[in-house]
């Protein structure tokens, strides 16, 4: 790799010597093992509330129409959403402002660090970089249930805006994606103490 | 082009007047005379009139002695709870509830008839075929 | 015990109380009361512990009358009979069923409902189901799906209890059971060759057995009783023809006639014109320990009024095939479309990878098709298919032909015929239940049977149930029936017969609840009133 010192002062942006840019495979298996884990969060938080005051979505075998069978109470579902949204918020800026890592990010042993300080990111940041790579678009899908192809229409948005973040990573030399480069911060493996 | 139009609108219309005519020519037959009202609030009572002709023509061609408007009107009259006084006086909204009152008895009461497979009420195939004579042009 | 035919020396006589010809449901039941008495019995079954192909060929017969399987299509010839491979779907006959019926004729039993009930009782373990309830109030707790608010004047919904798959063989479950038996043997590769008498022809003596590898030995037995099945029962009576040439119990020519099936075919659809009923309690469900599964059909005072038999309307629900018109690619496009809808508004929201609810992956495991149904939330088509409980027909029957199977024995054939108010109950009945369901607001019904279309009337695809019955029937006059009430053959002192043969009419259900129930009742008769 052709960063030298001099490189490396010149740019904020680059990582600083002794760390190195954490892999595309790395930090997409991270992300998987992210999005599982907020996933299993979710369902178990969301089940625990079904449990005590009631399901979101409940099946009547004894109604007397098809449709009746399904019953979705709305209310219940916006706050399903809401309490999903939180939980993918605390799952990640809390970890990003604490450790510099999530849980996947930790098992591939890779951080997330302010370009330029390699510092972890403050709340604000790690907020806007959440809310970049974690659309609420896939929240909003929720409300839009019911809406025929409107929530099929947001996901396909989603699944653009992720691919334009994969993109605009692969592309740089740093693997800054979009969402880094606004967000200002890198991604880099976690540091090998020496010695 | 806007010529052709402007003809074509015009037989449209002349076929319209015509028909309006022939309604009330029916209106002049010496039989049971259901007012011209009767007999159109009867045939616009269902809103597809196109599906509505469609099987009306199967009920008239199985019923053919009933194929007349006038003869339809005058048996679905019959049917209606406070006949044609009923018919006359009450909103389309009414008109709507007496006929699908009549419908659901004629179920109750096995009053029935089965076109191409499909098992009708009477009343309402009767509609039907009421739907479909007021469409011809004859 | 059991006991291989193929060993038994040859020439042998065997004594024995009880000689019963067949291991199905019919003779397994009647050998099973036995059990523990003082009175030994004999089982003779053709076949072996499993299915032989030799063997099953024995009971090759071709149809001369309206289109019919094989007659080695419907049966199994081995321990177990027929039950090796039934549906499981149980409910006893009406008290309707057993009345004579107005401008019907050959209707009615020499038995009333109140003779049968007390075998029924007995008969539920016997087939392993849990419940002796029938009715419909039994059947529909909170929570579990509900029959369609239909008059119950004009349509009832009647209840079926489904046997698990399991447990549905006579043979596997009884096999033990008779193994340790002291005084039963089963005979297995045992042939009855018919039936011989003294001179009088009307004392049965011995049976004839015959093994496929020409063993030939006889059994000797105070009471002898038929349980081979409607088919089998009828060839037995016929070949047994020494002293009497037209066979025993055939004084009137009765043995094979009436014979009677439960008709089938796919007679009409539904179109809702709202959003479409719950039809769950139609298909099979779980209601605690029990699987249920409820149908349609005419109502016995319709029956009555109009001078008709019994019509089941089954419901086939199709949730969501794609249309017919396979070349229609945007119509399957949707329909792909309305599936992902459905279950996309079952998911948590704000997981980035979809999970239904806890609730709703409960729901799926536990009864998956029922629930399958419920997330779809509309059924693309709902079709009904008829049972038909035909007018008893003399001409419709089993007879002898000229050609004989493996091992000489003359084989049958089924000339199988419908009567006309075959033709009119079922147009009569899909009017009332056309009628009906317009009235319930459902939707309305497309009769989809024309009776004048083809040869015969009756469509291409309708199939029996392979319900074999009538074919010995009951009746206290030897010029209507074949046995008596007590199931003896009329004009015989000591032989008897079980299974449904013995049905005068078909009923409105199943048969093997019934057979089981009567086999219980003959075997009380035979203990208490004849070998007492």
């Amino acid at each position: 790799m052709e960063v030298g010192h001099d490189r490396a002062r010149s740019s904020a942006s680059v990582p600083r010597v002794g760390a190195s840019v954490a892999g595309m495979f790395r930090r997409l298996l991270a992300w998987l093992i992210d999005l599982l884990a907020v996933t299993a969060l979710v369902f178990v938080v969301v089940s625990l509330i079904d449990a005590a005051i009631g399901p979101t979505v409940e099946i009547r075998p004894d109604a007397a129409t098809l449709p009746a069978t399904v019953s979705v109470d709305r209310a219940r579902l916006v706050l399903d959403a809401v309490v999903a949204t939180g939980l993918s918020a605390a799952y990640f800026v809390a970890p990003w402002t604490l450790v510099g890592a999530s849980l996947g990010q930790l098992a591939l042993r890779i951080r997330v660090r302010r370009a330029g300080n390699d510092k972890t990111l403050p709340v604000g940041r790690a907020t806007a970089r959440w809310l970049l790579l974690f659309p609420p678009v896939a929240t909003v899908s929720t409300f839009t249930t019911g809406v025929p192809l409107l929530g099929w229409f947001l996901w396909g948005g989603a699944a653009l805006w992720w691919g334009i973040l994969f993109l605009t990573t692969v592309a740089s030399v740093t693997r800054q994606g979009l969402h880094d480069q606004l967000a200002g911060s890198v991604v880099s493996k976690r540091r090998v103490v020496e010695g | 082009m806007q010529r052709t139009m402007n003809r074509r609108t015009f037989l449209f219309a002349a076929t319209g007047v015509g028909l309006s005519w022939l309604w009330r020519s029916y209106g002049l037959w010496p039989a049971f005379r259901p007012p011209a009202t009767a007999i159109e609030r009867l045939a616009g009572a269902l809103d597809h009139q196109e599906s509505a002709a469609v099987i009306g023509r199967a009920y008239v061609q199985a019923f053919r002695r009933e194929a007349s408007p006038r003869v339809l009107a005058a048996l679905l009259v019959e049917r209606i709870p406070g006949g044609l006084g009923a018919l006359s006086a009450g909103s389309e909204r009414q008109v709507r509830e007496l006929l699908r009152r009549s419908i659901a008895e004629d179920f109750s009461d096995l009053e029935i008839v089965v076109l191409h497979g499909w098992v009708f009420a009477r009343t309402e195939a009767r509609l039907c075929a009421l739907t479909a004579l007021r469409d011809r042009a004859a | 015990m059991f006991a291989d035919a193929r060993s038994v020396p040859r020439d042998t006589r065997l004594e024995t109380d009880v000689c019963i010809i067949g291991g199905g449901p019919a003779g397994i039941t009647l050998a099973r009361e036995f059990i523990g008495s003082p009175l030994r019995v004999s089982v003779l079954e053709s076949g072996g512990l499993e299915y032989d192909q030799e063997t099953q060929e024995l009971y090759e017969g071709g149809s001369i009358g309206l289109p019919y399987p094989n007659l080695s299509g419907p049966r199994l010839r081995f321990f177990g009979g027929t039950s090796n491979h039934w549906g499981g779907i149980c409910r006893p006959f009406d008290e309707a069923d057993f009345e004579a019926r107005e401008g019907i004729p050959f209707t009615g039993w020499p038995i009333r409902k109140a003779d049968v009930d007390p075998f029924y009782a007995r008969a539920v373990p016997i087939v392993r189901l849990h419940s002796g309830d029938w009715a419909l109030d039994d059947w529909s707790p909170d929570h579990t799906p509900v029959p369609l608010q239909l008059d119950p004047d004009r349509i009832e919904t009647r209840v079926t209890q489904v046997v698990d798959e399991r447990l549905r063989s006579f043979g596997k479950n009884y096999e033990d059971e008779l193994r340790r038996a002291a005084n039963v043997t089963v005979y297995l590769h045992a042939n009855a060759m018919g039936v011989q008498t003294d001179e009088s022809a009307q004392t049965a003596t011995t049976v004839p057995v015959l093994t496929p590898e020409g063993n030939a030995f006889q059994v000797a037995a105070k009471v002898f009783v038929l349980g081979a099945g409607a088919i089998e029962n009828v060839r037995l009576l016929l070949v047994s023809n020494d002293r009497r040439p037209a066979g025993l119990g055939n004084q009137h020519d009765l043995v094979g006639r009436f014979f009677l099936e439960h008709p089938r075919f796919f007679a009409a659809r539904i179109a809702p014109f709202g959003p479409a009923p719950n039809l769950a309690f139609y298909e099979s469900h779980s209601i605690g320990d029990a699987m249920i599964r409820g149908y349609l059909a005419s109502s016995k005072s319709f029956q009555l009024a109009e001078g008709l038999l019994d019509l089941q309307l089954r419901v086939e629900l199709d949730y969501g095939e794609p249309p017919e018109d396979a070349g229609d690619f945007a119509r399957h496009v949707v329909t792909l479309g309305k599936d992902l809808e459905s279950w996309q508004r079952l998911a948590m929201p704000g997981t980035p990878i979809p999970v239904p609810y806890l609730d709703v992956i409960r729901k799926v495991l536990d009864s998956p098709e029922d629930t399958y149904g419920y997330i779809r939330g509309r059924v693309n088509k709902i079709g009904i298919t008829t049972r038909i409980e035909p007018a008893p027909n003399p001409d419709s029957r089993v007879l002898l032909v000229e050609e004989r199977d493996e091992l000489g024995m003359r084989r049958v054939a089924l000339d199988w015929r419908l009567s006309e108010i075959d033709k009119r109950n079922v147009r009569q009945t899909l009017e009332l239940f056309g009628a009906e369901i317009a009235r319930a607001g459902i939707g309305r019904l497309r009769i989809v049977y024309d009776q004048d279309e083809g040869e015969s009337g009756w469509p291409d695809d309708m199939g029996g149930g392979e319900h074999l019955m009538g074919t010995t029937r009951m009746s206290n006059d030897p010029k209507h029936g074949v046995v008596d009430r007590d199931c003896r053959v009329h004009g015989m002192t000591n032989l008897f017969v079980a299974g449904s043969s013995l049905f005068p009419t078909a009923g409105g259900a199943t048969p093997t609840l019934m057979l089981v129930a009567l086999a219980l009742r003959l075997a009380d008769h035979l203990k208490l009133k004849v070998l007492a």
